[in-house]
């Protein structure tokens, strides 16, 4: 590598950037300890506007995904919420799907150039983001109505598991056993949607509720072991290309570290819903962000006539909107967490009585 | 949460003496780390290596660190459980012989 290289490669770092990936970092960290992932997407741009070259910033924020994800699955391990083998199964075949999604992206930059795939992955995420996000929201809805606060397994998921189709397989700590047939689709589509938009959890931890079986602790935990898993793999790829810059990602780490721990602990405290009504939440404001942005990929593309200085202004909202959704996040994490630590203190038991 | 239970000053104390001497020599000695880490190949290994040491000594601080501040987990959570129906008390009259 060339000195010039290297000199452009890595940014100055500034106490204000420091500052501010240590805060971004810290309730990333939160968001993601408490739901599994979907804590780190508005890191990668706010690196870039630090002056961070988009590859590095991309593999910086994956090489602290990983430790920050273990150390929460240690954590919410010891709660007796991770279920490693349906982790591993899924990070298996999210493997698949990454490479599968990989070369779709491939095909489509080769067929449609840069803008073409920018819109691919908007509209991949608004349509994902809008389905997927509205299914979990309107569950979290109708069983934050139920007052007993005990999760029911979805219909569809119980339905599945009957199907004895060879090979079953029995998930202990989730208390599950379904065919491999119907976990399959699920970790592939994880991947896929990890290789698109970089967080695969908006699909797996929902997949694992939904379709498997698994309760939303069980799976926001277990989705931390693939995201670890897939993190690894990921963060070796770019180390060997020599894109990680440490700095940031310790600085990052130093931040997620205490997060998602706290967010970990707020697991314990919480009713279980609150886990999907965080992640339906994030996820609806994250595809209002997207939405933003595609009028920049469909002017690009001829398909529509957009101003500079509409496009500058979508720009600035559509990460304005990302911000707001991780805080929205962090916001309910730690006020449920207040609101149901207050409950159990000894003056209001004692007021109860 | 609970009052009684011992808080770990002592290790959040000698972590965090470990966090903070990890991150000065990261920062003391960022330019030789910056040209040896992005190298690639067989260097690969200190990037990585060095995020599982950050994980291992920060991340046993930030743990310590709540714990300490008296935010720690409230109930150990279960996982999905199958409901099992409690065993019925058999509240019919016994039959005794007076004898």
């Amino acid at each position: 590598m060339d000195m010039l290289n290297e000199a452009t490669k890595f940014i100055q770092l500034d106490p204000t950037g420091i500052g501010f990936l240590f805060i971004v970092g810290f309730i990333g960290g939160l968001v993601s300890g408490f739901i599994g992932s979907g804590g780190a997407f508005v890191l990668t741009p706010g690196m870039m506007s630090l002056g961070v070259p988009g590859t590095v910033a991309v593999a910086s924020n994956m090489c602290h995904k990983f430790p920050k994800a273990l150390v929460g699955s240690i954590k919410r391990y010891r709660y007796g919420q991770v279920d490693i083998k349906l982790g591993l199964f899924m990070a298996a075949f999210a493997g698949v799907g990454v490479q599968i999604g990989i070369k779709i992206q491939n095909a489509i930059l080769a067929a449609w150039g840069q803008a073409g795939s920018n819109l691919y992955v908007s509209v991949s995420f608004v349509v994902v983001l809008v389905v997927v996000g509205g299914i979990v929201m309107a569950d979290a809805l109708k069983s934050s109505k139920n007052s007993c606060g005990v999760e029911q397994t979805c219909s569809i998921a119980l339905r599945l598991q009957k199907l004895e189709i060879w090979p079953m397989v029995t998930f202990k700590r989730a208390n599950l056993r379904i065919s491999l047939w119907f976990l399959l689709p699920v970790g592939l589509a994880t991947g896929l949607l990890a290789a698109t938009i970089a967080v695969g959890g908006f699909v797996g931890v929902p997949g694992m509720i939904y379709i498997l079986g698994a309760t939303s602790l069980v799976a926001s935990a277990t989705e931390l072991v693939i995201a670890f898993v897939m993190g690894l793999a990921g963060s070796v790829n770019w180390a060997m290309q020599g894109m990680i810059d440490i700095r940031l990602t310790l600085i990052i780490l130093a931040g997620s570290l205490l997060g998602v721990q706290l967010g970990a602990i707020g697991t314990t405290y919480v009713k279980e819903h609150m886990i999907k009504i965080v992640m339906g939440s994030i996820m609806l404001i994250v595809a209002v962000s997207r939405a933003l942005a595609m009028p920049e990929y469909l002017g690009q593309l001829g398909m529509m006539d957009v101003s500079e200085a509409t496009l500058a202004l979508l720009s600035k909202a559509s990460f304005v909107f990302m911000v707001i959704s991780l805080l929205v996040g962090a916001v309910i994490i730690l006020g449920s967490m207040l609101k149901a630590k207050r409950a159990m203190s000894p003056s209001a038991q004692e007021q109860e009585a | 949460m609970h009052a009684s239970k011992k808080k770990p000053v002592g290790k959040l104390i000698a972590y965090g003496i470990g966090s903070c001497g990890l991150y000065a020599a990261v920062f003391m000695f960022q330019d030789l780390m910056m040209a040896n880490f992005s190298k690639g190949g067989v260097y690969t290994v200190l990037p990585i290596a060095t995020v599982f040491l950050f994980s291992w000594i920060h991340g046993t601080f930030a743990g310590t660190l709540w714990e300490v501040l008296g935010i720690d987990a409230v109930k150990k959570a279960p996982a999905q459980t199958t409901a099992q129906a409690p065993a019925r008390k058999d509240s019919r009259p016994r039959a005794t012989v007076s004898a």
